[in-house]
């Protein structure tokens, strides 16, 4: 029984998902899931053969996670149910902060890695 | 270098002045005037010198050292019993002065004037008088002693056969002058107490050709302190061998010394390269002696004085094995390392031959110890090694450290300086770490297509 309500619930999920979340939040969260799963890789990679030079698996795992939290914090501040939070702060403002952001971050992690 | 060091310090100093007093260093000025130029007087001082160590030339290339050469000592003096020994050892005596400068004496001894030796070697040979010289020290300044005791005539003391005061200096080295005559009931002459024996130290600075025949013996026996790694019994008896008897009838003591344990002669090498011969007798020095007496007796002279078995060093070079510029080590460098090393035989320096002449990279512990090689291409005494720095970084020592018996302790080391990688000497794009470059680029891909996606979304 618990297995068909789980089931039932995770269709409704995807149904109400599909329906109701606008096109941005959707693009973030497809690049959310993409630098999550490249983190795991990595993560097994190393596991695997070994953390041989361990600062460039610190930087891409940072740069992914690192990513992933500015996605996280854009597709917030873009989701229109927010607004009232962020004081009407213009979505452009918004991405130009996720930018600024990002270009740093994967400027120190192209130089850690070394 | 260093510039880059000092250069915040420079400024810093820059910076922080205007709290000094300058009331102390100028007590007759203006200090209006004084307190704006006195802050920049320490900084430029310390840019000057930052300047001058980023322009000063680094160390220079493959480093070569020389051991300082020694002077040939003459100078002996032979001390007798009587004037009339002199007749009774007149071979040996002879050959004594063919190579050395010699002076007999029987009292009237000085040793040592104003703190300096007058004499480089002394023989003291078979003299009963109670002299007190300080023999060790005589040693311990580099110089050679020959130390000939008496063979014990019937019924008198041990101290006919040699006096306290050098009984004493020889216990202090280690050896012991018993109380008695060896005797050998089974490897005798004529007399149960002219002993034969065969037993000599296999050595080949102390007999370049072992003898052949055994020697003829008639003197008391020595005992040699166990575990002294520079002692060397040089003649030893033969093992039906023993010292005795002391004392007649009931009173006799049981011997001090059996067997192979009671030498005849012994050496000591001591670490500042000067050498010690005890002998028990100097019957093995008469004129009248066998041939293989004289034989032995002047081979173990030739070592004693330092004519054979001194080893000395030259032209130490150690560098890198490939000349690319860079003069200082570095973790996992390939150097080499080379040292010419002779041997003294008789006249002159010949060049030393030897498989395990080791060299040690060291730092408290050694990393590297290995064989140098022989080079037979130059067979001049050159002996090379290459080997891997290993990757830890310090000041390392190149060491060597040679004792073997009969041969002078060769000793020395150089130092070297490890460094570690520069930040610019680290491997580059590193095959294993291809995944992770992968990852963050195309972290940077996705972000420059998600920007244009999220850009040209309409909402």
């Amino acid at each position: 029984m618990d297995a068909l309500q789980a089931n039932k619930i995770v269709k409704e999920f995807k149904a109400n998902y599909n329906k109701n979340t606008p096109d941005r939040l959707k693009l973030c969260d497809v690049f959310c899931v993409y630098y999550g799963c490249l983190a795991s890789i990595v993560t097994v990679y190393c596991l695997v053969f070994g953390s041989y030079p361990f600062n460039a698996f610190l930087s891409a795992v940072f740069a992914c996670m690192g990513c992933f939290v500015l996605t996280v914090a854009l597709r917030m501040q873009s989701n229109p149910n927010n607004a009232a939070q962020f004081k009407g702060m213009k979505i452009q403002t918004a991405f130009s902060h996720f930018a600024l952001c990002c270009t740093l971050l994967i400027f120190v992690c192209v130089h850690f890695m070394g | 270098n260093h510039f880059f060091e000092l250069l915040p310090l420079s400024l810093f100093s820059f910076v922080r002045c205007p709290t000094s007093h300058p009331t102390l260093f100028f007590p007759h000025a203006d200090f209006r005037r004084m307190h704006k130029r006195l802050p920049l007087l320490p900084s430029l001082v310390l840019l000057v010198i930052s300047l001058a160590v980023l322009v000063s030339p680094s160390e220079g290339g493959a480093t070569v050292y020389t051991q300082p050469v020694t002077l040939p000592r003459t100078r002996t003096l032979v001390l007798l019993n009587s004037e009339a020994d002199k007749e009774s050892y007149k071979t040996f005596f002879g050959f004594l002065e063919s190579f050395l400068e010699v002076e007999y004496r029987t009292t009237d001894v000085v040793l040592q004037k104003y703190g300096e030796f007058l004499y480089d070697n002394v023989i003291i040979f078979g003299s009963t008088k109670d002299l007190d010289l300080n023999i060790l020290s005589f040693v311990d300044g580099g110089n050679n002693v020959m130390i000939v005791s008496q063979p014990l005539r019937e019924g008198e003391d041990p101290e006919t056969a040699l006096p306290d005061y050098l009984r004493e200096a020889a216990i202090e080295c280690g050896v012991y002058f018993t109380d008695a005559n060896v005797v050998d009931n089974f490897h005798h002459d004529s007399v149960n107490n002219q002993i034969l024996t065969s037993n000599f130290v296999k050595a080949r600075p102390i007999f370049r050709t072992p003898p052949k025949s055994p020697i003829v013996y008639h003197g008391l026996g020595l005992m040699v302190e166990k575990h002294n790694p520079l002692l060397i019994p040089i003649v030893t008896a033969e093992s039906t061998a023993f010292t005795g008897p002391v004392g007649d009838g009931e009173d006799t003591a049981s011997p001090q010394a059996m067997g192979t344990d009671v030498a005849l002669a012994v050496g000591l090498q001591t670490r500042n390269g000067s050498r010690v011969v005890f002998v028990g007798s100097t019957a093995l020095f008469l004129d009248n002696a066998p041939s293989q007496n004289l034989a032995l007796v002047q081979e173990v002279t030739l070592w004693n004085l330092q004519k054979r078995g001194v080893l000395r060093y030259s032209e130490v070079e150690h560098r890198k094995q490939i000349e690319d510029g860079r003069t200082t080590y570095r973790i996992r460098d390939f150097l080499h390392f080379s040292v010419k090393v002779e041997e003294f035989v008789d006249t002159k320096w010949v060049p030393f031959r030897a498989e395990d002449l080791q060299l040690e990279f060291t730092m408290i512990d050694p990393y590297i110890r290995q064989s140098l090689k022989y080079d037979l291409a130059k067979n001049d005494g050159t002996y090379t090694l290459d080997f891997q720095a290993p990757d830890v970084y310090g000041i390392f020592k190149f060491a060597v450290d040679y004792r073997r018996v009969g041969y002078s302790p060769l000793i020395f080391y150089k130092q070297a300086t490890v460094r570690p990688l520069k930040l610019n000497e680290y491997e580059r794009y590193i095959p294993a770490a291809f995944p992770y470059y992968a990852c963050t680029f195309s972290v940077m891909a996705s972000f420059i297509l998600f920007a244009r996606l999220f850009l040209g979304m309409k909402e």
